[in-house]
């Protein structure tokens, strides 16, 4: 005899992702996810529909500069996995992993070290998803 | 550390490099900041004249103004 438990579905959607990320972080201003491919999976913000064919674009070059600027960098071991850009307007931060892509905007304070810990694990948990 | 003066000298040149480091501090805040991180953790961040950096620095520009638009 075995006991069954019903469990809530745990299915991981990338919608779901992005909106589970902007629970855990009041300082994201909009996320865009992108699939292996290169293309839009997801995109969220917390104000509204974010322009997201156009920031899935923008995304997607991202890690193709970051690689040419590691290339430059002595004693660096590409690939580039996450990069972070700030300014007084706000903060960028991306991770690649799991064969997605994540970005998002957020406020200029916000700590990177948490930011890239929120997105390592949503991708993560993406990742062990897919497989 | 910052080697003691003495005298009423001293301390008018301990509060104007007081003043300067603080504006050192200020300025350094305002300097857009762009850091790659490698698979094992390890970042850099990239000087001005850095391969990529201006493409880094113009899409992430254009993608926060994307945000801040209702």
């Amino acid at each position: 005899m075995g006991i069954v438990t019903a469990v809530p579905d745990s299915t991981l959607t990338p919608e779901l992702a992005l909106r589970y990320l902007d629970e855990l972080s009041t300082d994201i201003r909009a996320a865009v996810l992108l699939d292996g491919g290169g293309e839009v999976a997801a995109a969220h913000s917390p104000d509204g529909e974010p322009p997201a064919d156009r920031l899935g674009e923008l995304a997607s070059q991202l890690f193709g500069h970051a690689d040419t600027a590691a290339e430059g960098a002595h004693g660096f071991q590409p690939p580039v996995t996450q990069l972070e850009v700030t300014i007084d307007e706000g903060a960028l931060f991306a991770v690649r992993a799991e064969g997605w892509t994540i970005a998002v905007v957020a406020g200029r304070f916000a700590l990177p070290s948490l930011m890239f810990y929120d997105l390592n694990a949503v991708l993560s948990d993406l990742g062990k998803q897919a497989a | 550390m910052r080697k003691e003066r003495k005298g009423p000298l001293g301390k008018v040149m301990g509060i104007a490099e007081d003043v300067a480091a603080g504006q050192r501090r200020r300025h350094a805040r305002r300097e857009p900041r762009v850091a790659i991180y490698d698979s094992i953790g390890h970042a850099r961040v990239l000087a001005e004249d850095a391969q990529g950096r201006a493409e880094l620095l113009e899409l992430a520009q254009e993608m926060i103004s994307l945000a801040a638009t209702p």
